[in-house]
C-alpha cells in the first residue's frame, strides 16, 4: 500500500512539473516530483481534516488517486508535447573519468545514507518528541486537529510556548500518511526526499554550468557533514532545506534567464518550503525582492503575485490552527526593540557557525573564495550577484527571526549552540550552486570538461 | 578492396579502402570516404587507428553532421587524433580529484567522520545485522531506556493509564553510588507515547491537574522510584518494573 501511495504521489508531482513546462529535464522532474506530490497530499489532508473528513487509509488513498487523476487531466491538452519530452536525448559528450568518479562516490555515499535511514526507526529526540509521534498518533486516530495529544486535559504542556502544536504540519501529516498506509516507520519520507533532492540539485545545476561542475557541486553539497548526517533523521530541517534552496535556486535561474517556468516551479517549491517550516517566509521575502528588482523597469508588478501566493500555506494553516484551538503561547516579539547582549550573542553565534568547518565542511570557505575570485565579473557584469544577495539577505533575516524570539522554553545559548546550526542548511545548496555557476569557475570547469571529453 | 557501412537506412555511408604502404614509413594506410547528401569527405589513416568499430565512426560522423554542432573536419580530426592522451589526461585528473578528496578528509575531521564513520561504519553496522527486528534496531540506538519502555508496553494492557517516571527517576544514583543503567533519553512525554500508544501516560507534574491523573492503572518503577505511588507495600528487592495500582492483580 505504501509503495502504491509513494508511486502515485511521485507521478502526481511529476505530471505537475510537466504541466508547468515540458521543458524541465528528467533529472529535475525526478528530483522534485515526490516532494511536490507529498506537499499536495498533506495540504489536502489538512483541508479534509478541517471540514471533518477522517484521515483514514481509504480517504488518503482516494485523495491521492483524485490528485493524480486531476494532474493527468491537466496534462491531456499538452499530451503530445508531454510524450515528446520523454524521448531520450543521449549526449555523452561530457562523460569523463572525473564525472564517473564523483558519480560513483555520490552513489556509494547515498546508498549508505539511504540504507541507514531506512534501517533505523526514528530515534532522535526532536522527532520522537514531536514530528514522528504526532504523525503516528494522527494516523491511529484519523485526525490531526482532534488528536488526544493536542488535548490540554491529557497533555497540559501542549499549549506552552515553543510547543510542536504550532509547527507547520507538512512533515507530521506526511508521516501520518505513510503510517496510515501501513508503514512500520516514517523513515521512507526523509530518505526519499533527500535522494530526490540529489537528482533535482544536479538537474538544476547542470542547467547553469557544465555537467562535471554540476556533479562536483552535488558531491560537495551532499557531504556537507552536519546536513548529511541530519538527512537520515526524521526532523524537518533537511526536508525544509531541500525545498527552500531548490525554490530559491529556481528563482535565481529565472532572474538570469527570464524563463517563466523557473519562476513558477520556484514559487511552487517556496510554497512547499513555507508549508514545512514557518521561517521559510524569509525565502519568499528574498524572492519578492528579486522580482521587484527585475520588474522595476517594466513595471510588471503582477509577477509579485506568484511569490506572494507561496505564503498561502502559512496563512491557511494559521486560520486552521486558530479555528481548531491548535494554539500555544506566542514566542514572537512583534515590536522593535534593542538588546545589545542578545545581538552580540546571535552575531557571535552566526559568525562561529559560518567560520567553523565542522558543520558545513568547506562550503562557506569555497563560497568566499568563489566570490573573491569572481569579484571582477561581479563588479563589471553583476555576474550572479543576485545569488550572493539571496545568501546574505536570507541569512540576515534568519538571525533577525532568532533575535525576535522570546526564549522562554530554552536558553538563547542552547538555541545557538544546538539548533541554529540547522538553520543554515538551506544556504548550503545555494552556496554550492554559486560556487560552480559564477563566471570564473564556470569557464574554468567548462575548459576542464572540454579537455577531458572523449568526443 | 572496398567495404560499405550503410546503417539505419540513411542516405549516408562510410567507405574504407586498404591503400598501398606509405613509401617512406612502410605503414599500411586506409583511405576513408564519408558520403552524406552529396557531400563527400575523404581522409587517410594508419591501419588499426582508431580502435573503435566502423559503425561507431559512422554514427559519430552522422550525428555531428546532422546537428551541425561541429564542423565535419573537426569531428574527423577529433575521432582520429587518438584516444590515448585523452585517456591519460582523464586518469590524471581523476587521480588528482581523488587525492584532493582524500586530503580534505585528512585535513578536516568532519569530512573524515562523514566518510569513515557515517558512511562506511554505518554500512558495516547495518550489514552485520540485516534482519534485526524493529525493537532490536531501536535498542541499538536508545539502549536500556528503550528496553525498559518496551517491557512496560508488553507488561500492560493497551487501555492502561501509566504513571511514567521523570528524568530524575531515570538518572537517580542507586544505593551504593551505583550508576543508573538509564540515560534518560525517553523521559519526554511524547517520546513515551510513541512507544506506549494507545496506553495513556501521566507525568509527576500532572498529578491532580488532569482528569487522567485520577485514572492511573499502572505505575512504572525505575531505580525503585515511585513505589510510594502504589497503595500497597512493594518488596525491597523490586527496583525496575511496572506494577498495577490494583493489588489483586500484582504478579511479581
Amino acid at each position: 500500500m505504501q509503495t502504491i501511495g509513494i508511486l502515485f504521489l511521485f507521478l502526481t508531482g511529476f505530471l505537475l512539473i510537466k504541466r508547468i513546462s515540458v521543458k524541465f529535464t528528467l533529472t529535475e522532474c525526478v528530483g522534485f516530483a515526490f516532494p511536490l506530490g507529498l506537499g499536495l497530499i498533506t495540504f489536502f489532508m489538512m483541508l479534509e481534516d478541517w471540514v471533518g473528513i477522517k484521515l483514514t487509509p481509504t480517504a488518503n488513498l482516494a485523495t491521492t488517486v483524485l490528485l493524480l487523476t486531476t494532474c493527468i487531466c491537466l496534462n491531456i491538452p499538452e499530451r503530445h508535447a508531454l510524450l515528446g519530452s520523454f524521448k531520450p536525448q543521449w549526449d555523452f559528450k561530457y562523460i569523463n573519468l572525473v564525472w564517473i568518479l564523483l558519480f560513483i562516490l555520490i552513489a556509494y555515499a547515498e546508498y549508505s545514507n539511504f540504507v541507514k535511514t531506512l534501517y533505523y526507526p526514528t530515534y532522535d529526540r526532536d522527532s520522537m518528541a514531536g514530528f514522528d509521534t504526532i504523525g503516528y498518533v494522527a494516523a491511529q486516530e484519523h485526525t490531526y486537529k482532534g488528536m488526544s495529544i493536542f488535548d490540554g486535559n491529557y497533555f497540559p504542556k501542549i499549549h506552552a510556548a515553543g510547543s510542536y502544536i504550532t509547527y507547520m504540519p507538512m512533515v507530521q501529516l506526511s508521516y501520518a500518511y505513510i503510517y496510515s498506509l501501513g508503514a512500520e516507520t516514517s523513515k521512507a519520507i526523509p530518505a526519499l526526499i533527500y535522494l530526490s533532492f540529489l537528482f533535482g540539485f544536479y538537474g538544476l545545476t547542470k542547467r547553469a554550468t557544465c555537467r562535471t561542475a554540476a556533479i562536483l557541486a552535488t558531491f560537495g553539497m551532499m557531504i556537507s557533514p552536519e546536513m548529511f548526517s541530519f538527512s537520515s533523521l526524521s526532523n524537518t530541517n533537511v526536508i525544509h532545506a531541500c525545498a527552500a534552496s531548490a525554490g530559491m535556486i529556481y528563482v535565481c535561474l529565472w532572474f538570469k534567464n527570464l524563463e517563466r517556468r523557473d519562476l513558477l516551479l520556484g514559487c511552487a517549491l517556496l510554497a512547499l518550503n513555507c508549508w514545512i517550516r514557518t521561517e521559510g517566509i524569509v525565502f519568499v521575502l528574498a524572492t519578492l525582492l528579486l522580482v521587484l528588482i527585475k520588474e522595476r523597469k517594466e513595471k510588471q508588478f503582477r509577477q509579485l503575485l506568484l511569490p506572494t501566493i507561496a505564503i498561502l500555506p502559512i496563512v491557511l494553516f494559521t486560520i486552521y490552527a486558530a479555528t481548531n484551538g491548535l494554539t500555544a503561547e506566542s514566542v514572537i516579539i512583534a515590536h522593535p526593540f534593542w538588546d545589545p547582549v542578545k545581538i552580540q550573542s546571535i552575531t557571535g553565534g552566526a559568525v562561529f557557525l559560518i567560520c567553523i568547518s565542522h558543520y558545513y565542511g568547506y562550503t562557506f570557505l569555497f563560497l568566499l573564495a568563489a566570490a573573491l575570485g569572481n569579484l571582477k565579473y561581479t563588479i563589471k557584469e553583476l555576474d550572479e550577484l543576485h545569488i550572493l544577495l539571496v545568501i546574505v539577505l536570507t541569512t540576515v533575516l534568519y538571525f533577525l527571526i532568532l533575535y525576535h524570539i522570546n526564549y522562554v522554553w530554552d536558553s538563547l545559548d542552547n538555541v545557538i549552540n544546538y539548533s541554529a546550526k540547522r538553520f543554515l542548511f538551506c544556504m548550503v545548496p545555494i552556496a554550492w550552486f554559486y560556487i560552480v555557476t559564477n563566471k570564473r569557475v564556470r569557464n574554468l570547469l567548462q575548459k576542464f570538461e572540454n579537455r577531458l571529453s572523449f568526443c | 578492396m572496398r567495404h560499405t557501412q550503410n546503417i539505419r537506412k540513411t542516405f549516408a555511408r562510410l567507405e574504407y579502402t586498404n591503400k598501398d604502404m606509405h613509401k617512406d614509413t612502410d605503414k599500411k594506410l586506409i583511405l576513408w570516404r564519408f558520403v552524406y547528401k552529396n557531400n563527400v569527405f575523404s581522409w587517410e589513416t594508419e591501419k588499426g587507428k582508431p580502435s573503435v568499430t566502423h559503425s561507431t565512426i559512422f554514427l559519430l560522423l552522422l550525428r555531428r553532421f546532422k546537428k551541425k554542432t561541429m564542423s565535419i573536419k573537426n569531428t574527423i580530426k577529433k575521432i582520429f587524433q587518438g584516444k590515448l592522451p585523452i585517456a591519460l589526461r582523464n586518469l590524471a585528473a581523476a587521480g588528482a580529484v581523488f587525492l584532493l578528496l582524500d586530503a580534505a578528509c585528512h585535513l578536516n575531521p568532519a569530512y573524515d567522520w562523514v566518510w569513515n564513520v557515517y558512511i562506511q561504519a554505518n554500512l558495516r553496522e547495518v550489514s552485520s545485522l540485516p534482519h534485526a527486528s524493529l525493537d532490536e534496531r531501536l535498542t541499538m540506538k536508545l539502549g536500556e531506556d528503550y528496553q525498559y519502555v518496551i517491557f512496560v508496553r508488553d507488561a500492560t494492557p493497551s487501555n492502561s493509564v501509566i504513571f511514567y517516571p521523570s528524568l530524575a527517576d531515570f538518572t537517580t544514583v542507586l544505593p551504593g553510588n551505583e550508576k543508573s543503567p538509564f540515560s534518560g533519553k525517553l523521559t519526554d512525554k511524547l517520546s513515551a507515547i510513541r512507544i506506549l500508544y494507545p496506553r495513556h501516560i501521566v507525568l509527576e507534574d500532572e498529578m491532580g491537574r488532569t482528569p487522567w491523573s485520577f485514572k492511573i492503572t499502572n505505575v512504572a518503577i525505575v531505580n525503585r522510584r515511585n513505589v510510594d505511588k502504589l497503595p500497597y507495600q512493594v518488596p525491597s528487592h523490586y527496583y525496575i518494573g511496572v506494577l498495577p495500582t490494583d493489588s489483586t492483580m500484582v504478579n511479581y
